[in-house]
């Protein structure tokens, strides 16, 4: 059956796999029993680093859809062996007694093949030890998210995230490979990790397919998997999530983040807070999926502004000054009432012609922008007013009279009396 | 005490994989973290079993001309895998001698002995000549068992460029 397998997926039309094994004489590398034991030598490991590292056989370990299991057997600085030496232990150690590191090689991992011996149809080979280990002149305490804040520089830290770089040395030590391609988002095995991938310390779809086409343990894996409705907005900002997760499902646990949870398939939650949430989905109280900043909730601009001048005759050049709390982390927009628009955080503008002109500025922080109008706020030279007539929805415009057409006026109604 | 050694790894099994996960190095990296780059022949290549029951192979490069740093006229690289008669052990991303080639290699030294290339395969380029214009070029093929970390885009590892050009990249760095 499993060649039959093999068989279809070299042969069908998508001719890369989303997953590889490790080969041995044509052979895929595989382990011959469920459990696997494992130590921790950590005469060089920096501190809080083996947690994370067990952490990360953890996460390989509750896959449900697989058979093997990890057991740390023990951790100890000293007494085993460092390094790539075939002892018949499987050992992560911390810097390499034997330098066989050089600068810029993170980690690395090598297993021991025992040929086909113990392969239960003959057509893999098996592995008997599986050593890795870390460089110890690496600064691996980039924990999830550091380089994320950063800006999403790839390396602009100078540090690596230690759970990111177990979980895919771990993936080798049961037999993965780095896949020539993917079949549907960047898997931990894949040739690059990046650092501004915030789901890089989770299997993904390709991993789990590979470890459970090794060692399936007859339970359909299942996959979780969500997209977020409107990932940013104002508070309070409602969010509907939408579960996207395949294979067999008997539970959600939602975590959003700021202490809301919930069980529901597709829930809805509202964001009360400014804040930047990290929100998992565990299916089956077991596989997670968690996803940083997924939803970011920024505070709302106000925004404002004042003129220089608001009056005066054509051509009138106006000073707008910004006047908007937290200006340089916003995006603006001006309306200047006569057609005229500009981006710059304080503009200019010069009006032509006479008349009354609305000046609109909007803010945007990145959910949307948010406007503050200001009606009727520049007059250029003596437009024609509008007055409201009270009891009528209607407007009449009318002059305000000028000095000359007053003088006009004047000598007009002396000339009429002079007749009389 | 070796020959108990390879007779243990005849139980346990020989190492066989292999997966190195690098940080990505452009030639400034490279030129920034070693102590020196030379353009090298390779004399030698030999893997033998150690008393620690591993493989290595030990590159001996005689160095034709020393582009930045200090380096002795012979120099030699050790390197984790290689290949004793039938047994294989293989470490991702590890650069890759054959004697006779001329190549320019970025070293750093190995606290046990010997040189390092730093950045694995990244810091040792094959010289060829370019078909069409004569001109020396440095070539990198790409990473066989290796992954880079913190990279957004594909990359196999692999470059080539003019030595020219090489040379003035890491005297840039090293003036």
């Amino acid at each position: 059956m499993k060649r039959a397998i093999v068989l279809a997926l070299v042969l069908a039309p998508a001719p890369v796999l989303a997953y590889e094994f490790i080969q041995r004489g044509g052979n895929s590398m595989r382990w011959p029993n469920a459990a696997i034991d494992y130590y921790q030598e950590v005469t060089a490991a920096p501190a809080g680093i083996p947690a994370v590292v067990d952490q990360a056989f953890d996460t390989w370990d509750l896959l449900p859809s697989i058979t093997v299991s990890f057991t740390k057997v023990g951790q100890q600085a000293g007494g085993l062996n460092r390094g790539f030496t075939a002892d018949g232990v499987n050992v992560v150690s911390y810097g390499d007694a034997n330098a066989e590191l050089p600068t810029g090689v993170l980690a690395a991992t090598v297993d021991f093949d025992a040929g086909t011996h113990g392969c239960p149809d003959g057509t893999c080979s098996t592995i008997t030890e599986s050593d890795i280990v870390f460089n110890d002149g690496v600064d691996f305490t980039d924990s999830e998210g550091a380089s994320l804040s950063a800006g999403c520089i790839p390396q602009v830290t100078g540090r690596f995230d230690a759970e990111a770089v177990a979980l895919h040395e771990i993936g080798h030590l049961l037999g993965l490979q780095h896949p020539a391609g993917q079949t549907y988002e960047t898997a931990i095995m894949f040739p690059s990790i990046s650092d501004c991938d915030p789901n890089r310390t989770n299997p993904r779809q390709d991993d789990i397919d590979g470890v459970t086409f090794m060692y399936s343990s007859g339970t359909a894996a299942a996959y979780p998997g969500f997209t977020v409705g409107q990932p940013m907005g104002y508070p309070p900002h409602t969010v509907s999530f939408t579960d996207t997760s395949t294979g067999s499902i008997t539970s959600y646990d939602w975590d959003f983040g700021d202490g809301g949870t919930s069980t529901a398939t597709d829930p809805t939650h509202e964001f009360t807070a400014v804040g930047s949430y990290t929100v998992r989905l565990t299916l089956n109280g077991t596989t997670s999926s968690e996803v940083n900043d997924a939803v970011v909730v920024v505070a709302r601009p106000e925004p404002d502004f004042s003129a220089d001048v608001v009056a005066g005759d054509p051509p009138l050049t106006v000073n707008f000054s910004n006047s908007t709390p937290n200006a340089t982390q916003l995006d603006f927009s001006w309306s200047f009432g006569d057609g005229g628009t500009s981006i710059q955080r304080n503009a200019t503008h010069t009006y032509d012609a006479v008349g009354y002109y609305t000046v609109q500025l909007e803010a945007d922080a990145g959910p949307g922008p948010i406007t503050m109008t200001k009606t009727k706020y520049i007059k250029v030279g003596n437009p024609a007013e509008e007055t409201l007539i009270p009891g009528c929805e209607c407007r009449v415009a009318h002059r305000r009279p000028s000095l000359g057409s007053a003088l006009l006026a004047l000598a007009a109604l002396a000339l009429v009396r002079r007749r009389r | 005490m070796r020959r108990f050694l390879v007779a243990a790894l005849l139980l346990i099994g020989v190492p066989a994989a292999h997966a190195t996960l690098l940080q990505r190095f452009e030639i400034e990296d490279l030129a920034r973290h070693s102590e020196a780059v030379a353009v090298v022949r390779v004399l030698e290549v030999k893997a033998a079993w150690e008393d620690d029951a591993m493989i290595r192979t030990r590159v001996r490069l005689g160095v034709e001309r020393v582009i930045a740093g200090r380096a002795p006229r012979e120099v030699t690289v050790v390197i984790a895998g290689g290949t004793v008669g039938e047994a294989s052990a293989t470490v991702g991303g590890m650069p890759a001698f054959a004697a006779g080639e001329r190549m320019v290699v970025f070293l750093e030294p190995r606290k046990s002995g010997g040189m390092h290339v730093v950045g694995a395969f990244q810091g040792a380029f094959r010289l060829v000549t370019e078909a069409e214009t004569g001109m020396p070029l440095a070539v990198r093929e790409a990473a066989k068992g290796a992954a880079f970390y913190g990279v957004e885009e594909e990359d196999d590892g692999a470059r080539s460029l003019y030595l020219d050009e090489l040379e003035a990249r890491v005297r840039e760095v090293r003036r």
